[in-house]
C-alpha cells in the first residue's frame, strides 16, 4: 500500500505534498506524539526524576482504550502513558508505526500484514504478541465493549496470527488507509480489565499506581518498558474540569501541564509566564440536516455558505490564532491541494434564497453551552441577518446535543470536530451513505465514488486527486459549512521541558514520557 | 390518651409526611430517563449502537417498564443498599456515593461554620446600633455580596490566595484520613466560597430577627431592669432570634448540594456535587437518580432534625403542637 509506505517513512513525513512509495518501517525512537525529532525546542540534557502533575479537562470513567474518553484528543496525554499505539499520527498527517514495525498491504489493499516489534511485553510481563493484538481487536469489536471503534473494527473480515509477531488482516473492502484505524482505540493494544474497577493493562512507559475514577490517577514508571523510558518518576493526573480554575492551577503551581482550547488562555499564556505547544486541534463547522426542508435544497445551503464571513468568525472567536477552513481536507493534510471556497457574497446569498423560494428564511441553530460555541453562534446570527436570514440560537446541554446529532433531530447545528485530523477517516465517515457518522444525511454518488477511489488507491497522486475531487463537490453541495481550524494544545509551567512542536500535526498528541521536570 | 402518645403523634405525622416526600422525589427521579427528550440510549451509545444494544441499555434504565414499576423495584433494591450500577464506570453507585459523601459533608460543615462565624457577630453588631455606621456598611456589603455569583467569588479567591499569594492550593483535594493538614489547606477556598455567600443570607436574616426580638415586651422589661444592650443581645435576644437561622442551616443541606456542584467542579473536590455534574453531563441516570434521592433524604432528615431542635430552642413550639 503505497500511501502507507509513504506515511511510514520519516523523510517523507516532513512534506505534506511529496508523496511516494517507500519502505514501511519504524524507527526505534518513535514516540507517540512526542518524538524529540519533530521539533521540540532544544532545552539541554533531559533530566530524569520528579513528578509531573497534569490537569485533565474531563473526567474519565475507565482506564481502557475501549472508552472513547480516554482516546479523545485532550486525554491522549494519559492514554500514551499507559498504552502504546500500533500507529501514531505524525507531522503533516503522516501515520507512522510505533508498536508496529511495519504495516503492509497486498496489491489491492484488501489484505494487510502487521509486523510487531519483538520482545514487547505488557506491564504485567505477559507478551504483547500477534495473539494479543487479535484478542484486543476482538474485544473492542464486541458490542458490550461499547467502543466507538466498532464501525472501524467492522471493516475487518478476518484476522490471522501468522507468527508470534505477525498478524494478517483481511478487509471486507479495499482500504489503502487501513493503518490509520490503529492510531486510537484499536491501536492501543491492551489486556482486558479483570473487573469494572480495574484498568486495562497496557505496554506503555508508565503503569497505574492508584486511581480514583473521575478524580485522579497516579502512574509510576514502567520498569520493564521496551522503549525510551519516561523521564518523570511519577505522573499525577487530576481532573480539573473547569477551564478557568485549571488555568489558575497552572499559574499557581498546582499543575505543571494542562490541556487548553480556550482562545483567551492561549493568547495570554506567554504573558502569564507559561509555555504553550499548540496545533490545529479541531475544526468548527455547521451541519445542515439535508434530509429535511428547507436544507434539502442545495441553494439554501449555498446561500448560507455565501453569507458567512469565515475570516471574521476566526478573528472574533479565536482571536487571530486559528486559520480559516476551506473544506474537508485540513490545511495540514498530506492530501491538501488548493482550497477553493466561495468568498462571502451577501447579494448572492439573497439571490439564491429568492430562487429557492426562501427569501424570508428562518431556522433554529442548535449549539452547546461552551463560550466559544455561543460566541460563534452570535457572530453567525449577525452575518446571516445581514443576508436577510433569521437565525434563532437554541442552546443545549452536550448530552442532549449528542442525541439530537445522532438522531438527526436538528435543522442546523454547530459542530466542532477533530475528525478532519485524518482526511481518510473524515471523508469516509462524514460523507458516505450508510456511515453512522454521516450526520447531515448527505448523499452524492460522485462524491462517494471519488472517496471510494481514493481509499482503494495506493498511488498517492491518484488518491490526492480523488480526495480533492470529493472535497470540491462537498464544498459546492455545502452539506456543512467549514468555518475555522481551531488552536488547541498544552500549556505548561516553565519548569516543564521537552514539549513537542505541534504546529505541523493534524492531531494534538503529546506523550508525557518525553517530558521532564527541570530541577 | 397518655402524655407519651400525645407527644408521639405529631412526630409520627411528620415522619409520614417526610416518607411521602421521599417517595415522590424517588418516583420523579426515576421518571427522568422517561421524560428526557430523545433516547438516552442513543446519547450514551452513539450512532454505532445496534438495536439490541439500545434495547439492553433501555431495559437497564427501566425504560421497558412503567415509572411506578421501575420505582418500586428501585426502592426495593435501595432498601437492601443497592442503588444500581453506573452506566459509565460499571461500578456500584452505593460505593461511588460512599466515596464522595465524606468530602461533600466536610465541605458543607466547613461552609456552615464559616457562614455562622461571620454572620452571628456581624448581625449582633448591626443590631446593637441599627442605622449606625457599622450597620450601614454591613448592610451594603451583604447586599453587594449576595449579588456576586459563586463561581466568580471562587475564581477571585483562587486568584488572590493561590496565584498571587501562593498561600493555598488552587484546586484538588486530600482526604482528612490521609493528611489532616493538607486536607484543611484544600478545604479553605471551597469552604470560603460556599460559606461567604451563605454568610450574607444568614447575616440579613439574623439581623432582622434580632431587631424584631429587641422590640418584644420582655426585652423592654429586661432593659428597664438595667440590663445593658450587649447582655440583652447575647443572653436574651440571640437564642429566640436564631430559629430562622436553624431553618436556613437545615435547608442549606439541600441548597448546598446545588452550590457544591459548581464549587466542587471549580475546585476539583471529589464530592457528590462533582459526581452529579459528571453524571448529568454523561447522562449516567443511575448515578443522577441516586444523588437526587440521597439529597432528598438529607433534606428531609435535616428538616426533621430542625423541627426537633425548634422544640429545644423554644419550648412554646412543642406546647403549640400538643
Amino acid at each position: 500500500m503505497k500511501r502507507t509506505k509513504y506515511l511510514l517513512t520519516s523523510a517523507l513525513c516532513t512534506s505534506a505534498l511529496v508523496l511516494s512509495v517507500s519502505a514501511c518501517t519504524a524507527s526505534d525512537d518513535t514516540l507517540p506524539g512526542g518524538d524529540a525529532k519533530s521539533g521540540a525546542v532544544n532545552e539541554g540534557q533531559a533530566v530524569d526524576g520528579g513528578t509531573l502533575r497534569i490537569g485533565l479537562d474531563r473526567p474519565f470513567a475507565k482506564l481502557d482504550p475501549a472508552d472513547s474518553t480516554i482516546v479523545s484528543q485532550p486525554m491522549l496525554v494519559l492514554a500514551n502513558a499507559l498504552y502504546d499505539p500500533l500507529m501514531v499520527n505524525g507531522d503533516n498527517g503522516a501515520v507512522q508505526p510505533h508498536l508496529a514495525k511495519s504495516f503492509a498491504p497486498n496489491a489491492d489493499a484488501t489484505a494487510w500484514t502487521l509486523e510487531l516489534r519483538e520482545g514487547v511485553t505488557f506491564s504485567d510481563g505477559k507478551p504483547l504478541d500477534a495473539q494479543a493484538v487479535v484478542d484486543h481487536v476482538n474485544r473492542l469489536a464486541k458490542p458490550e465493549a461499547k467502543c466507538s471503534c466498532v464501525a472501524d473494527a467492522a471493516t475487518i473480515g478476518a484476522m490471522t496470527v501468522n507468527s508470534p509477531t505477525s498478524v494478517g488482516f483481511t478487509l471486507k473492502a479495499p482500504d489503502a488507509a487501513f493503518p490509520s484505524l490503529f492510531t486510537r482505540s484499536l491501536g492501543y493494544v491492551s489486556e482486558a480489565p479483570t473487573g469494572p474497577d480495574t484498568p486495562a493493562t497496557g505496554s506503555g512507559p508508565y503503569t497505574v499506581e492508584s486511581v480514583q475514577p473521575g478524580v485522579s490517577v497516579t502512574l509510576a514508571r514502567n520498569p520493564s518498558y521496551w522503549g525510551v523510558k519516561g523521564h518523570a518518576d511519577k505522573l499525577v493526573y487530576k481532573v480539573l474540569a473547569d477551564a478557568d480554575s485549571r488555568y489558575q492551577s497552572l499559574r499557581s503551581g498546582d499543575a505543571d501541564l494542562i490541556w487548553s482550547e480556550t482562545p483567551s488562555q492561549l493568547k495570554q499564556a506567554a504573558g502569564d509566564g507559561l509555555r504553550a505547544t499548540t496545533g490545529p486541534g479541531s475544526t468548527s463547522t455547521v451541519l445542515f440536516n439535508t434530509k429535511e426542508a428547507p436544507f434539502d435544497d442545495p441553494r439554501v445551503r449555498q446561500a448560507l455558505q455565501a453569507a458567512v464571513d469565515r475570516e471574521a468568525v476566526e478573528k472574533v472567536v479565536y482571536l487571530g490564532q486559528g486559520t480559516v477552513s476551506d473544506g474537508p481536507i485540513s490545511s495540514r493534510s498530506p492530501y491538501r491541494a488548493t482550497g477553493a471556497h466561495p468568498a462571502r457574497d451577501t447579494a448572492k446569498a439573497r439571490a439564491l434564497l429568492a430562487e429557492a423560494g426562501h427569501a424570508d428564511l428562518s431556522f433554529e441553530y442548535v449549539v452547546d453551552n461552551r463560550p466559544e460555541a455561543q460566541q460563534r453562534a452570535t457572530v453567525l446570527q449577525q452575518m446571516l441577518g445581514e443576508a436577510g436570514v433569521k437565525m434563532t440560537i437554541k442552546p443545549m446541554d452536550s448530552a442532549s446535543l449528542g442525541t439530537a446529532l445522532f438522531q438527526r433531530k436538528f435543522q442546523v447545528m454547530d459542530f466542532v470536530t477533530s475528525l478532519f485530523g485524518d482526511t481518510d477517516t473524515a471523508l469516509n465517515s462524514l460523507y458516505t451513505q450508510g456511515s453512522p457518522f454521516n450526520f447531515t444525511g448527505y448523499a452524492n454518488t460522485d462524491v462517494a465514488k471519488a472517496i471510494a477511489e481514493g481509499r482503494a488507491s495506493q498511488d498517492p497522486a491518484k488518491r490526492t486527486a480523488a480526495y480533492n475531487e470529493a472535497a470540491k463537490r462537498i464544498v459546492a453541495d455545502a452539506p456543512m459549512l467549514f468555518l475555522t481550524e481551531n488552536p488547541a494544545g498544552f500549556l505548561a509551567s516553565t519548569k516543564v521541558a521537552g514539549l513537542p512542536d505541534l504546529t505541523k500535526r493534524t492531531v494534538v498528541n503529546v506523550t508525557p514520557a518525553t517530558l521532564w521536570v527541570k530541577k | 390518651m397518655t402524655t407519651r402518645l400525645r407527644n408521639a403523634l405529631p412526630l409520627a405525622g411528620r415522619l409520614g409526611r417526610a416518607s411521602a416526600v421521599l417517595l415522590l422525589v424517588t418516583v420523579a427521579a426515576l421518571a427522568l430517563p422517561h421524560l428526557m427528550p430523545g433516547s438516552p440510549a442513543v446519547a450514551a451509545l452513539g450512532p454505532t449502537a445496534t438495536p439490541e444494544q439500545v434495547s439492553a441499555y433501555e431495559a437497564g434504565l427501566g425504560l421497558d417498564r412503567n415509572v411506578f414499576a421501575a420505582a418500586w423495584q428501585w426502592i426495593a433494591d435501595a432498601l437492601h443498599g443497592d442503588l444500581g450500577h453506573s452506566l459509565s464506570t460499571g461500578a456500584a453507585v452505593t460505593a461511588e456515593l460512599g466515596d464522595r459523601i465524606p468530602a461533600t459533608l466536610e465541605l458543607f460543615l466547613a461552609a456552615q461554620l464559616v457562614a455562622l462565624c461571620l454572620a452571628v457577630p456581624v448581625a449582633l453588631l448591626s443590631a446593637w446600633r441599627p442605622g449606625g455606621t457599622f450597620d450601614k456598611v454591613a448592610t451594603t456589603a451583604t447586599f453587594g455580596w449576595l449579588a456576586v455569583p459563586g463561581f466568580a467569588l471562587g475564581l477571585l479567591l483562587i486568584w488572590i490566595a493561590a496565584v498571587q499569594l501562593r498561600l493555598l492550593p488552587a484546586t484538588g483535594w486530600t482526604p482528612f484520613t490521609e493528611d489532616p493538614a493538607e486536607n484543611l489547606r484544600h478545604l479553605v477556598l471551597p469552604a470560603l466560597t460556599l460559606g461567604l455567600t451563605e454568610a450574607a443570607v444568614f447575616t440579613r436574616t439574623l439581623r432582622g430577627q434580632l431587631l424584631d426580638t429587641l422590640d418584644q415586651p420582655y426585652i423592654a422589661a429586661a432593659r428597664s431592669r438595667g440590663m445593658g444592650t450587649t447582655r440583652l443581645l447575647l443572653l436574651r435576644a440571640l437564642r429566640p432570634s436564631s430559629l430562622p437561622l436553624v431553618t436556613l442551616v437545615g435547608i442549606g443541606i439541600g441548597t448546598s448540594l446545588g452550590g457544591s456542584v459548581l464549587v466542587e467542579s471549580l475546585f476539583a473536590v471529589p464530592g457528590v456535587g462533582s459526581l452529579a455534574s459528571a453524571a448529568i453531563a454523561g447522562r449516567d441516570f443511575p448515578v443522577v437518580q441516586a444523588v437526587v434521592v440521597v439529597s432528598a433524604l438529607g433534606v428531609v432528615t435535616a428538616t426533621f432534625a430542625v423541627d426537633l431542635l425548634y422544640r429545644t430552642i423554644d419550648p412554646r413550639i412543642a406546647d403549640e403542637h400538643r
